[in-house]
Protein backbone atom coordinates (compact mmCIF):
# COMPACT_ATOMS: atom_id res chain seq x y z
CA UNK A 1 0.00 0.00 0.00
CA UNK A 2 1.54 3.26 -1.07
CA UNK A 3 2.51 5.16 1.71
CA UNK A 4 0.49 8.79 1.99
CA UNK A 5 2.97 11.32 2.82
CA UNK A 6 2.36 13.71 5.93
CA UNK A 7 1.40 17.31 5.55
CA UNK A 8 3.93 19.93 5.59
CA UNK A 9 4.35 21.70 8.67
CA UNK A 10 3.39 24.82 7.10
CA UNK A 11 0.47 23.34 5.53
CA UNK A 12 -1.10 22.28 8.70
CA UNK A 13 0.18 25.73 9.73
CA UNK A 14 -2.23 27.56 7.48
CA UNK A 15 -5.09 24.61 8.51
CA UNK A 16 -4.81 25.60 11.98
CA UNK A 17 -5.29 29.06 11.03
CA UNK A 18 -8.18 28.14 8.68
CA UNK A 19 -5.99 30.39 6.10
CA UNK A 20 -6.12 27.41 3.38
CA UNK A 21 -9.02 27.67 0.39
CA UNK A 22 -11.58 24.79 0.79
CA UNK A 23 -10.39 22.93 -2.03
CA UNK A 24 -7.15 22.50 -0.19
CA UNK A 25 -8.78 22.59 3.17
CA UNK A 26 -10.93 19.75 2.15
CA UNK A 27 -8.15 17.71 1.19
CA UNK A 28 -5.83 18.67 4.65
CA UNK A 29 -8.45 17.15 6.62
CA UNK A 30 -8.88 13.97 4.25
CA UNK A 31 -5.70 13.20 5.22
CA UNK A 32 -5.91 14.30 8.97
CA UNK A 33 -8.44 12.04 9.60
CA UNK A 34 -6.49 9.40 8.64
CA UNK A 35 -3.07 10.30 10.00
CA UNK A 36 -2.66 9.82 14.00
CA UNK A 37 0.82 11.83 13.46
CA UNK A 38 -0.94 14.98 11.52
CA UNK A 39 -4.20 14.76 13.96
CA UNK A 40 -2.08 15.38 16.90
CA UNK A 41 0.19 17.68 15.63
CA UNK A 42 -2.59 19.55 14.11
CA UNK A 43 -4.49 19.81 17.35
CA UNK A 44 -1.24 20.58 19.02
CA UNK A 45 -0.68 23.59 17.09
CA UNK A 46 -4.75 24.76 17.26
CA UNK A 47 -4.49 24.88 21.38
CA UNK A 48 -0.95 26.43 21.01
CA UNK A 49 -2.47 29.13 19.12
CA UNK A 50 -5.76 29.11 20.53
CA UNK A 51 -4.13 30.22 24.01
CA UNK A 52 -1.71 32.81 22.25
CA UNK A 53 -4.35 34.33 21.04
CA UNK A 54 -6.75 34.21 24.19
CA UNK A 55 -3.70 35.87 26.76
CA UNK A 56 -5.45 38.78 27.80
CA UNK A 57 -2.56 38.66 30.81
CA UNK A 58 -1.31 41.83 31.75
CA UNK A 59 2.68 42.85 32.67
CA UNK A 60 2.67 44.40 36.57
CA UNK A 61 3.21 48.44 36.44
CA UNK A 62 7.31 49.08 36.05
CA UNK A 63 6.83 50.61 39.33
CA UNK A 64 5.64 47.64 41.64
CA UNK A 65 8.52 45.53 39.62
CA UNK A 66 10.57 47.72 41.02
CA UNK A 67 9.30 48.00 44.19
CA UNK A 68 9.28 43.97 44.88
CA UNK A 69 12.06 43.89 43.45
CA UNK A 70 13.54 45.91 46.23
CA UNK A 71 12.38 43.33 48.82
CA UNK A 72 14.87 41.48 48.24
CA UNK A 73 17.61 44.30 49.20
CA UNK A 74 16.21 44.75 52.62
CA UNK A 75 16.14 40.83 52.95
CA UNK A 76 20.10 41.46 52.28
CA UNK A 77 20.58 43.75 55.00
CA UNK A 78 18.56 41.25 57.57
CA UNK A 79 15.72 44.32 57.78
CA UNK A 80 12.87 42.55 57.73
CA UNK A 81 10.55 43.21 54.77
CA UNK A 82 7.44 44.74 55.50
CA UNK A 83 4.63 46.09 53.59
CA UNK A 84 3.77 49.21 52.82
CA UNK A 85 0.86 50.70 54.12
CA UNK A 86 -1.43 52.63 52.19
CA UNK A 87 -3.80 54.76 52.98
CA UNK A 88 -6.21 57.20 51.22
CA UNK A 89 -5.78 60.90 51.84
CA UNK A 90 -8.93 63.36 53.05
CA UNK A 91 -9.01 66.54 52.02
CA UNK A 92 -9.59 68.33 54.98
CA UNK A 93 -9.09 72.07 53.65
CA UNK A 94 -9.31 73.86 50.19
CA UNK A 95 -8.81 77.49 49.67
CA UNK A 96 -10.92 77.36 46.93
CA UNK A 97 -14.36 75.97 48.61
CA UNK A 98 -13.96 79.46 50.99
CA UNK A 99 -16.21 82.33 50.88
CA UNK A 100 -13.74 85.38 49.88
CA UNK A 101 -13.36 87.47 52.41
CA UNK A 102 -15.10 91.05 52.36
CA UNK A 103 -13.00 93.28 49.75
CA UNK A 104 -11.92 90.46 47.75
CA UNK A 105 -12.91 89.14 45.04
CA UNK A 106 -13.35 85.21 44.57
CA UNK A 107 -10.45 83.52 42.75
CA UNK A 108 -8.44 86.40 43.33
CA UNK A 109 -5.35 83.94 44.91
CA UNK A 110 -2.76 82.63 42.65
CA UNK A 111 -2.24 80.03 44.97
CA UNK A 112 -4.73 77.38 45.66
CA UNK A 113 -3.78 75.73 49.06
CA UNK A 114 -5.27 72.23 50.08
CA UNK A 115 -4.77 70.46 53.27
CA UNK A 116 -5.25 66.45 53.72
CA UNK A 117 -5.10 64.16 56.68
CA UNK A 118 -3.88 60.31 56.59
CA UNK A 119 -3.44 58.83 59.79
CA UNK A 120 -1.10 60.63 61.61
CA UNK A 121 0.19 62.39 58.87
CA UNK A 122 -1.27 66.18 57.47
CA UNK A 123 -0.43 66.83 53.72
CA UNK A 124 -0.09 70.53 52.89
CA UNK A 125 -0.41 71.14 48.83
CA UNK A 126 0.50 74.37 47.40
CA UNK A 127 -1.02 74.57 43.69
CA UNK A 128 -0.14 77.32 41.44
CA UNK A 129 -0.40 78.33 37.76
CA UNK A 130 2.79 79.15 35.59
CA UNK A 131 1.30 79.59 31.82
CA UNK A 132 -0.67 76.63 30.92
CA UNK A 133 0.48 74.42 33.73
CA UNK A 134 0.36 73.79 37.07
CA UNK A 135 3.29 73.84 39.68
CA UNK A 136 2.60 71.89 42.96
CA UNK A 137 4.69 71.66 45.49
CA UNK A 138 3.99 70.83 49.37
CA UNK A 139 4.87 69.78 52.92
CA UNK A 140 4.46 66.28 54.62
CA UNK A 141 4.11 66.88 58.42
CA UNK A 142 4.26 63.73 60.63
CA UNK A 143 7.10 61.41 60.88
CA UNK A 144 9.24 60.04 58.40
CA UNK A 145 12.58 60.61 57.15
CA UNK A 146 12.21 60.48 53.80
CA UNK A 147 9.99 59.82 51.01
CA UNK A 148 9.32 60.42 46.98
CA UNK A 149 5.83 61.93 45.62
CA UNK A 150 4.54 60.53 42.58
CA UNK A 151 1.80 62.66 40.18
CA UNK A 152 0.32 60.24 37.65
CA UNK A 153 -2.62 61.28 35.40
CA UNK A 154 -6.04 59.34 36.01
CA UNK A 155 -7.09 57.82 32.59
CA UNK A 156 -3.93 58.53 30.49
CA UNK A 157 -2.53 55.22 28.46
CA UNK A 158 1.00 56.44 28.27
CA UNK A 159 1.55 56.17 32.12
CA UNK A 160 3.20 59.34 32.41
CA UNK A 161 4.20 60.18 35.65
CA UNK A 162 6.10 63.10 37.65
CA UNK A 163 7.99 62.54 40.46
CA UNK A 164 10.30 64.50 43.35
CA UNK A 165 12.39 63.66 46.19
CA UNK A 166 11.11 64.54 50.02
CA UNK A 167 13.99 66.92 51.10
CA UNK A 168 15.01 66.91 54.58
CA UNK A 169 11.83 69.16 55.77
CA UNK A 170 10.25 66.65 53.79
CA UNK A 171 8.94 69.47 51.69
CA UNK A 172 8.48 68.70 47.58
CA UNK A 173 7.76 71.04 44.47
CA UNK A 174 6.66 68.81 41.18
CA UNK A 175 7.78 69.56 38.09
CA UNK A 176 4.97 71.45 35.77
CA UNK A 177 1.72 69.29 35.12
CA UNK A 178 -0.74 70.37 32.32
CA UNK A 179 -4.39 70.66 33.49
CA UNK A 180 -6.19 67.03 34.19
CA UNK A 181 -6.67 64.77 36.31
CA UNK A 182 -4.59 63.54 38.53
CA UNK A 183 -3.62 60.70 41.85
CA UNK A 184 -0.72 61.90 43.70
CA UNK A 185 0.63 58.91 45.69
CA UNK A 186 3.16 60.12 48.27
CA UNK A 187 5.71 57.11 49.45
CA UNK A 188 7.01 57.34 53.16
CA UNK A 189 9.14 54.69 54.58
CA UNK A 190 6.79 52.14 54.41
CA UNK A 191 3.95 54.00 54.39
CA UNK A 192 2.07 55.40 50.63
CA UNK A 193 -0.37 58.23 51.18
CA UNK A 194 -3.11 58.70 48.11
CA UNK A 195 -4.73 61.65 47.25
CA UNK A 196 -7.29 59.38 44.97
CA UNK A 197 -7.99 62.30 42.52
CA UNK A 198 -7.83 66.51 42.03
CA UNK A 199 -8.39 68.33 39.00
CA UNK A 200 -6.09 70.99 38.01
CA UNK A 201 -8.17 73.14 36.10
CA UNK A 202 -8.92 77.42 36.33
CA UNK A 203 -11.53 77.92 38.50
CA UNK B 1 9.42 41.72 24.61
CA UNK B 2 13.02 42.22 25.74
CA UNK B 3 15.81 39.42 24.29
CA UNK B 4 17.87 37.96 27.02
CA UNK B 5 16.53 34.98 28.83
CA UNK B 6 18.09 33.37 31.95
CA UNK B 7 17.54 29.77 31.49
CA UNK B 8 18.00 28.97 34.95
CA UNK B 9 14.91 26.50 36.31
CA UNK B 10 13.06 27.70 39.35
CA UNK B 11 15.13 24.94 42.05
CA UNK B 12 17.85 26.98 40.62
CA UNK B 13 16.82 30.54 41.08
CA UNK B 14 15.25 30.01 44.36
CA UNK B 15 18.84 28.17 45.50
CA UNK B 16 20.55 31.28 44.22
CA UNK B 17 18.64 33.60 46.01
CA UNK B 18 18.95 32.02 49.18
CA UNK B 19 22.33 32.52 48.65
CA UNK B 20 21.76 36.14 48.24
CA UNK B 21 21.91 36.67 44.30
CA UNK B 22 19.74 39.62 43.49
CA UNK B 23 19.94 38.99 39.85
CA UNK B 24 18.00 35.44 40.94
CA UNK B 25 15.32 37.43 42.52
CA UNK B 26 15.17 39.33 39.16
CA UNK B 27 14.28 36.83 37.37
CA UNK B 28 11.66 34.85 39.64
CA UNK B 29 9.96 38.51 39.41
CA UNK B 30 10.61 38.91 35.39
CA UNK B 31 9.42 35.17 35.07
CA UNK B 32 6.19 35.67 37.28
CA UNK B 33 5.37 39.38 37.42
CA UNK B 34 2.55 38.98 34.29
CA UNK B 35 0.84 35.41 35.59
CA UNK B 36 0.88 37.21 39.13
CA UNK B 37 -0.80 40.34 38.40
CA UNK B 38 -3.17 39.03 35.84
CA UNK B 39 -4.88 36.71 38.70
CA UNK B 40 -6.16 39.25 40.48
CA UNK B 41 -6.99 41.13 37.31
CA UNK B 42 -8.75 37.89 36.19
CA UNK B 43 -10.63 37.77 39.20
CA UNK B 44 -12.11 41.54 38.81
CA UNK B 45 -9.94 43.30 40.84
CA UNK B 46 -8.78 46.99 39.84
CA UNK B 47 -5.52 47.91 39.46
CA UNK B 48 -4.59 49.21 43.15
CA UNK B 49 -6.35 46.23 45.09
CA UNK B 50 -4.28 43.91 41.84
CA UNK B 51 -1.05 45.70 42.98
CA UNK B 52 -1.82 44.71 46.77
CA UNK B 53 -2.25 41.30 45.51
CA UNK B 54 1.24 41.11 43.69
CA UNK B 55 3.37 43.02 46.69
CA UNK B 56 1.83 40.73 49.45
CA UNK B 57 2.52 37.29 47.19
CA UNK B 58 6.44 38.76 47.02
CA UNK B 59 6.54 39.68 50.11
CA UNK B 60 5.42 36.41 51.14
CA UNK B 61 8.03 34.85 48.86
CA UNK B 62 10.59 36.38 50.07
CA UNK B 63 10.17 35.97 53.97
CA UNK B 64 9.66 32.09 53.13
CA UNK B 65 12.29 31.61 50.30
CA UNK B 66 14.17 29.81 53.10
CA UNK B 67 11.15 27.86 54.17
CA UNK B 68 10.09 26.49 50.69
CA UNK B 69 9.91 22.95 50.59
CA UNK B 70 9.76 22.47 46.56
CA UNK B 71 11.20 25.17 45.11
CA UNK B 72 10.54 23.48 42.02
CA UNK B 73 6.82 23.70 42.31
CA UNK B 74 7.35 27.78 43.30
CA UNK B 75 4.84 28.76 40.33
CA UNK B 76 2.13 26.81 41.88
CA UNK B 77 3.13 28.19 45.53
CA UNK B 78 2.73 31.86 43.98
CA UNK B 79 -0.26 31.21 42.05
CA UNK B 80 -2.36 29.52 45.31
CA UNK B 81 -1.23 32.87 47.02
CA UNK B 82 -2.50 35.00 44.48
CA UNK B 83 -5.48 32.97 44.11
CA UNK B 84 -6.22 33.10 48.26
CA UNK B 85 -5.25 37.18 48.50
CA UNK B 86 -7.41 38.24 45.74
CA UNK B 87 -10.42 35.78 47.06
CA UNK B 88 -9.69 37.50 50.57
CA UNK B 89 -9.61 41.55 48.90
CA UNK B 90 -12.89 39.94 46.88
CA UNK B 91 -14.35 39.35 50.19
CA UNK B 92 -13.41 42.37 52.26
CA UNK B 93 -14.87 44.54 48.49
CA UNK B 94 -17.85 43.01 48.68
CA UNK B 95 -18.57 43.85 52.60
CA UNK B 96 -17.92 47.01 51.82
CA UNK B 97 -20.31 47.77 48.83
CA UNK B 98 -23.04 45.98 50.45
CA UNK B 99 -26.40 48.29 50.52
CA UNK B 100 -27.50 48.44 54.33
CA UNK B 101 -29.22 44.90 55.10
CA UNK B 102 -32.94 44.43 55.11
CA UNK B 103 -33.66 41.12 57.19
CA UNK B 104 -37.42 41.48 55.94
CA UNK B 105 -35.85 40.81 52.36
CA UNK B 106 -35.96 36.70 52.10
CA UNK B 107 -33.98 36.86 48.94
CA UNK B 108 -30.99 38.80 50.45
CA UNK B 109 -28.24 37.14 51.23
CA UNK B 110 -25.06 39.08 52.61
CA UNK B 111 -23.19 35.91 53.10
CA UNK B 112 -22.87 34.75 50.63
CA UNK B 113 -19.30 34.32 49.64
CA UNK B 114 -17.56 36.31 45.94
CA UNK B 115 -18.31 34.35 43.16
CA UNK B 116 -15.86 32.22 42.49
CA UNK B 117 -15.62 31.50 38.50
CA UNK B 118 -13.05 34.27 37.82
CA UNK B 119 -10.61 32.36 39.44
CA UNK B 120 -11.82 28.95 39.10
CA UNK B 121 -9.72 25.75 38.64
CA UNK B 122 -10.25 25.87 34.80
CA UNK B 123 -9.65 29.78 34.78
CA UNK B 124 -6.54 29.17 36.52
CA UNK B 125 -5.24 26.04 34.23
CA UNK B 126 -5.24 28.04 31.22
CA UNK B 127 -3.73 31.23 32.60
CA UNK B 128 -0.63 28.85 33.77
CA UNK B 129 -0.97 27.52 30.24
CA UNK B 130 -0.74 30.45 28.52
CA UNK B 131 2.00 31.88 30.72
CA UNK B 132 3.79 28.55 29.95
CA UNK B 133 3.57 29.34 25.77
CA UNK B 134 3.96 33.20 26.73
CA UNK B 135 7.58 32.17 28.54
CA UNK B 136 8.20 29.93 25.68
CA UNK B 137 8.04 32.74 23.20
CA UNK B 138 10.27 34.82 24.60
CA UNK B 139 12.75 32.38 24.69
CA UNK B 140 12.77 32.20 21.25
CA UNK B 141 15.19 34.07 18.93
CA UNK B 142 13.66 37.35 17.99
CA UNK B 143 12.84 37.18 14.90
CA UNK B 144 10.38 34.50 15.77
CA UNK B 145 9.49 36.12 18.87
CA UNK B 146 8.34 39.57 17.06
CA UNK B 147 6.61 37.43 14.68
CA UNK B 148 4.87 35.59 16.67
CA UNK B 149 3.89 38.25 18.88
CA UNK B 150 3.08 40.12 15.94
CA UNK B 151 0.56 37.24 14.47
CA UNK B 152 -1.05 36.03 18.05
CA UNK B 153 -1.01 38.36 20.72
CA UNK B 154 -2.00 42.05 18.91
CA UNK B 155 -5.68 42.38 19.91
CA UNK B 156 -5.73 42.62 15.88
CA UNK B 157 -3.48 41.20 13.96
CA UNK B 158 -1.30 43.28 11.43
CA UNK B 159 -1.29 42.16 7.60
CA UNK B 160 1.55 40.52 6.47
CA UNK B 161 2.30 44.08 4.59
CA UNK B 162 2.85 45.52 7.92
CA UNK B 163 4.30 43.30 9.36
CA UNK B 164 7.06 42.69 6.56
CA UNK B 165 7.09 46.64 6.86
CA UNK B 166 7.63 46.17 10.47
CA UNK B 167 10.16 43.14 10.72
CA UNK B 168 12.06 44.33 7.33
CA UNK B 169 11.37 41.02 6.07
CA UNK B 170 9.76 40.28 2.12
CA UNK B 171 5.99 39.80 2.45
CA UNK B 172 6.28 36.57 1.06
CA UNK B 173 8.80 35.03 3.29
CA UNK B 174 5.99 35.65 6.08
CA UNK B 175 4.20 32.53 5.91
CA UNK B 176 6.91 29.91 5.81
CA UNK B 177 9.04 31.77 8.77
CA UNK B 178 5.70 31.69 10.74
CA UNK B 179 5.91 28.02 10.23
CA UNK B 180 9.42 27.73 10.99
CA UNK B 181 8.74 29.43 14.42
CA UNK B 182 5.77 27.66 15.24
CA UNK B 183 7.06 25.14 14.72
CA UNK B 184 10.60 25.37 16.98
CA UNK B 185 7.77 26.59 19.44
CA UNK B 186 5.79 23.12 19.39
CA UNK B 187 9.33 21.76 20.14
CA UNK B 188 9.99 23.69 22.57
CA UNK B 189 6.49 23.36 24.53
CA UNK B 190 7.10 19.41 24.30
CA UNK B 191 10.53 19.53 25.49
CA UNK B 192 8.85 21.18 28.66
CA UNK B 193 6.24 18.69 29.14
CA UNK B 194 2.75 20.71 27.33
Amino acid sequence: MERVPHIKFEQLADLAEGRLGAPEMNESLSHVTSCQQCSTELAGLKQTIGLMRSDLAENAPAYLIERVTNLFKSRATKKTPSLVQRLQAALQFDSWQMTPAIGLRAGQSAVRQMMFTAGEHDLDLRLRTSGADWIISGQVLGAGQSGQVMLKEINDSTETKLQAELNDLLEFTLPAAAAGKYQLVLTLDDMEIIVPEFDLQPK
Amino acid sequence: MSGKHDKRDDTALVTACRQGDPSAWETLIKRYQRLIYSIPRRAGLGEDLAAEVFQQVFTKLVEQLERIEQPARIQAWLVTLARRESFRLLQREKSLSLPDYDDSDEDAKPDDPPDQAPLADEVIVKMEQQHLVHDAVLSLDDRCRNLLVMLFYRSEPPSYSEIAQELGISEGSIGPTRARCLEKLQKLLKQQGF
